[in-house]
C-alpha cells in the first residue's frame, strides 16, 4: 500500500487543504434496519446502536469526536404500499440536548413517533 | 502510532462483519417510567473487538467522558487516549461487557445498591418484536 501525502488540492484557480477535506469528509456513518429488532446493515465507526422507544434511537460512535457540535445528516424511510416516502428526522441537539461526543440521537416523526424499516445517519467533523 | 480511525478503517476493509447473537436490555433509573431499552453491537465494531490490537481500554472513554462532563468542556484535548494503545482479541462475551461499560451510563451498571438488576445480556431471539409489548416491558427480579 501506498500513501500519497499532500497538503494542498490545486487546479490553476482552485486550491483547498487537505486538512478541510479531512473535516468535511464524514466520520460515522451507519445504514439500519428500526423495525422488529434492531439491526445494523452496513456501518463505519459506530460501536453500537441503543433502541429507546418508537422512533427514538441512539447511534454510539467508536471514535469519539472532538467536540459536540459535529454536522449531522440523517433520514428514514417508511414502507407503505412497496414506497418508501421519507420521514421527518431529526438528530439531537434540539429541544432535548443529549447529544455528546460519543453519541448522537436521532428520532423520527409521523405526526408521532413512529419506528421506519431503513434509517441512515452521517456525522462529520474534527475526531477526537 | 496509528489513530483509532485508521484501525477502524482497516477493520472495515479487512475483517467481515459480527453479528453478534446477543443484545443487553436494560432500565435507566434516571427514567424510571421508560420502557427497558435495547442495545444492539455493531458487526463491524465485534468484528475488530474478536480481532485484537484494534480497540482502546475502555478507560480511555470513560476518562474522556469525565473530561467532557466538566462544566467548561468545550472540546476534547487527550484524544490520544483513544490512540495510544490497544487492547488483545475479546470473546463475545467479553466484548459484550466492554460494550456495556462503554455505551451504557454507569449509573445502569455500576450501581450495587438496586435491588433488582438493571441490565440482561440475552440472546437475541430472546427480544420481543413487537413493539407494542415491548414498550410495556420490565426486567424481571
Amino acid at each position: 500500500m501506498s500513501t500519497l501525502t499532500v497538503t494542498t488540492f490545486s487546479d490553476s484557480t482552485n486550491s483547498i487543504g487537505t486538512s478541510t477535506v479531512m473535516k468535511a469528509t464524514p466520520k460515522t456513518t451507519c445504514s439500519y434496519k428500526g423495525t422488529g429488532v434492531l439491526y445494523i446493515n452496513d456501518s463505519i465507526n459506530i460501536s453500537s446502536l441503543t433502541d429507546i422507544k418508537a422512533g427514538d434511537y441512539r447511534l454510539n460512535h467508536t471514535n469519539s469526536f472532538t467536540a459536540n457540535t459535529y454536522p449531522v445528516v440523517c433520514s428514514a424511510a417508511h414502507h407503505q404500499d412497496n414506497i418508501y416516502p421519507g420521514l421527518a428526522t431529526y438528530a439531537e441537539p434540539g429541544p432535548d440536548t443529549t447529544r455528546t461526543t460519543a453519541t448522537c440521537r436521532q428520532q423520527i416523526f409521523q405526526s408521532v413517533q413512529v419506528d421506519s424499516p431503513l434509517l441512515n445517519f452521517v456525522a462529520a467533523g474534527t475526531l477526537a | 502510532m496509528t489513530t483509532l480511525y485508521e484501525r477502524l478503517l482497516w477493520a472495515k476493509q479487512h475483517l467481515n462483519p459480527v453479528q453478534s447473537k446477543y443484545r443487553v436490555v436494560f432500565e435507566d433509573p434516571a427514567e424510571p417510567e421508560a420502557a427497558a431499552k435495547i442495545l444492539c453491537p455493531d458487526p463491524n465494531w465485534l468484528a475488530a473487538a474478536l480481532h485484537g490490537g484494534i480497540l482502546p481500554p475502555v478507560s480511555a472513554y470513560w476518562e474522556l467522558a469525565k473530561d467532557e462532563a466538566q462544566p467548561d468542556f468545550t472540546r476534547h484535548t487527550r484524544g490520544h487516549l483513544l490512540h495510544e494503545s490497544t487492547i488483545d482479541a475479546l470473546t463475545e462475551e467479553e466484548a459484550i461487557e466492554y460494550l456495556i461499560m462503554k455505551d451504557i451510563p454507569p449509573r445502569v451498571w455500576a450501581d450495587n445498591t438496586a435491588n433488582a438488576p438493571r441490565f440482561r445480556i440475552v440472546p437475541v431471539e430472546l427480544i420481543p418484536t413487537n413493539r407494542e409489548f415491548r414498550g410495556a416491558w420490565r426486567l424481571a427480579a
